[in-house]
């Protein structure tokens, strides 16, 4: 009784909630700016997957909005409104209902044309969902905190469920990663990483790929690194002292990805919603290594 | 302001308890629904009739990345069209195109549709796969060569491990077709 008086008085996670609103927004918004000239190869009618050919593609998420009309003018009109939305999500204006509205638009990208989306905006509207019930921070692009106003119960525990599910489903991403690739011999046995590191389409630095794919020793050290990083992740997660150490492992293993294979997009959205994991406490002392600016991570309450 | 006394609170919220207990029922359905949804196929989830079956449409993910097996091949895409005077274009490898233009760190908007292209060339065979590869390829067609009537599709599979020097290649070659209508890349 007395965890469930904690969880319903004192919110946790208020920074990291606004570490994933910003850092989410901001990634949708360079690929939806930076794709506005390819926007009728992804997204329109006589793109890479025709409009006949869409609608026979199983359903992703509740608001297919591209799914409505098979029009040139009506993808354009998404693609803008999602744009519109997005940047009203990243400034904070009626987080709660610019959050809903950002979820359906990341929803209708990927179910327009998933073939073309990466996973890391799968991820984005799974927590971007959870983030509606918690405090994202209001009118703002900064992460400072309010004063300790008065907040329902009901509200409290809204932002704390929301909390609790978002390191969740991050444990899962990494214990599932994981369990999967034991049930590959190629990973079982320190060579899966030869495999990924000789797709050339996955391969910013050749010459650093095929040198790696040439050491054996350095290949079976990294695919057992890639494992224990992330079987141990979901469970050092919860352990307030631990936490910094799977983040930072978690964060090196990304930036790994994003520089060896040219991931920058999942990467970065996976290193923001790992990051966000850190308690309260735990940014404003990456704040202070940092040397960010103090007034960002200002807070009354905690 | 102040810290609030928790008794007052109480005392406005005469329901806390039951809000608390929807919420923790919520909350712990939908920690359930995400594991199970991940986890191998179960009565749970995610047959017809199944628990969290219909929940599955909310919450759908699947993080075996590059697993159990991580690709074994290379997959290029390569197109050669027909001209109005019956002559055949060289092929262009659809594939490539892509890589080069991506540009140095892969940071380029192009990219995801290579990625496109490469996703689908790499799934079973659907309606969808093919569709989306003969579409990529027609308007990488329409670059190099824009006066084709026709083209042909070629996927080969170059093995990435190979022993003794041996670039063994798999090839599927798709019949010739009539150029669907795309958008310009």
């Amino acid at each position: 009784m007395r965890l469930i008086e904690g969880f319903a008085k004192r919110r946790e996670g208020l920074i990291g909630a606004r570490i994933l609103r910003v850092g989410f927004a901001s990634i949708m918004l360079w690929f939806y700016l930076s794709h506005f000239r390819f926007q009728a190869v992804l997204w329109g009618p006589d793109g890479q997957l025709d409009y006949a050919t869409y609608l026979q593609t199983p359903q992703f998420g509740v608001a297919p909005l591209y799914r409505i009309l098979g029009a040139e003018w009506f993808d354009v009109a998404v693609l803008i409104g999602s744009i519109v939305v997005t940047i009203a999500y990243l400034a904070g204006v009626f987080p709660r209902v610019s959050g809903i509205l950002f979820v359906l638009a990341t929803m209708a990208s990927v179910d327009r044309n998933p073939s073309s989306v990466d996973a890391g905006q799968n991820l984005i509207v799974l927590l971007s969902s959870l983030l509606i019930f918690a405090d994202t921070g209001r009118l703002s692009l900064g992460l400072e905190l309010p004063a300790n106003e008065y907040r329902t119960r009901a509200a409290t525990m809204l932002h704390n469920a929301s909390r609790f599910l978002v390191i969740w489903q991050m444990a899962n991403v990494y214990f599932w990663a994981a369990y999967f690739k034991l049930c590959g011999e190629a990973w079982r046995s320190g060579a899966a990483l030869r495999y990924v590191l000789g797709l050339e389409r996955l391969m910013p630095f050749p010459a650093i790929s095929h040198a790696l794919i040439e050491n054996g020793l350095l290949i079976a050290v990294l695919t057992y690194t890639t494992l224990a990083v992330q079987l141990l992740f979901p469970f050092m997660i919860w352990i307030r002292p631990l936490k910094p150490i799977a983040v930072c492992a978690a964060v090196v293993l990304h930036t790994g990805i994003a520089l060896l294979m040219g991931l920058w997009s999942f990467s970065l959205t996976m290193i923001v919603a790992e990051v966000a994991l850190l308690t309260d406490a735990q940014l404003k002392g990456l704040a202070r290594v940092l040397r960010l600016q103090p007034s960002l991570f200002r807070s009354s309450s905690n | 302001m102040a810290q609030t006394d928790p008794q007052a609170v109480s005392s406005r919220e005469p329901h806390a308890y039951f809000v608390a207990a929807a919420i923790i029922l919520l909350t712990g359905f939908h920690a359930a629904a995400v594991w199970f949804v991940n986890a191998p196929q179960s009565v749970f989830c995610c047959n017809n009739g199944s628990i969290f079956g219909w929940y599955e449409s909310f919450i759908g993910q699947g993080w075996s990345l590059f697993a159990p097996v991580p690709p074994a091949s290379n997959i290029h895409v390569l197109v050669r069209g027909r001209l109005a005077d019956g002559s055949v274009t060289d092929w262009y490898d659809v594939s490539r195109y892509f890589e080069r233009t991506s540009g140095p760190l892969q940071l380029s908007p192009v990219r995801e549709v290579g990625e496109g292209l490469a996703h689908s060339a790499g799934a079973p065979p659907s309606t969808v796969s093919i569709s989306i590869v003969t579409r990529t390829s027609a308007m990488v067609l329409k670059l190099y060569s824009p006066g084709s009537l026709s083209l042909q599709i070629e996927v080969d599979h170059y093995p990435i491990l190979v022993c003794c020097g041996n670039r063994r290649v798999q090839s599927v070659r798709y019949p010739w077709q009539a150029i669907p209508s795309v958008a310009k890349l």
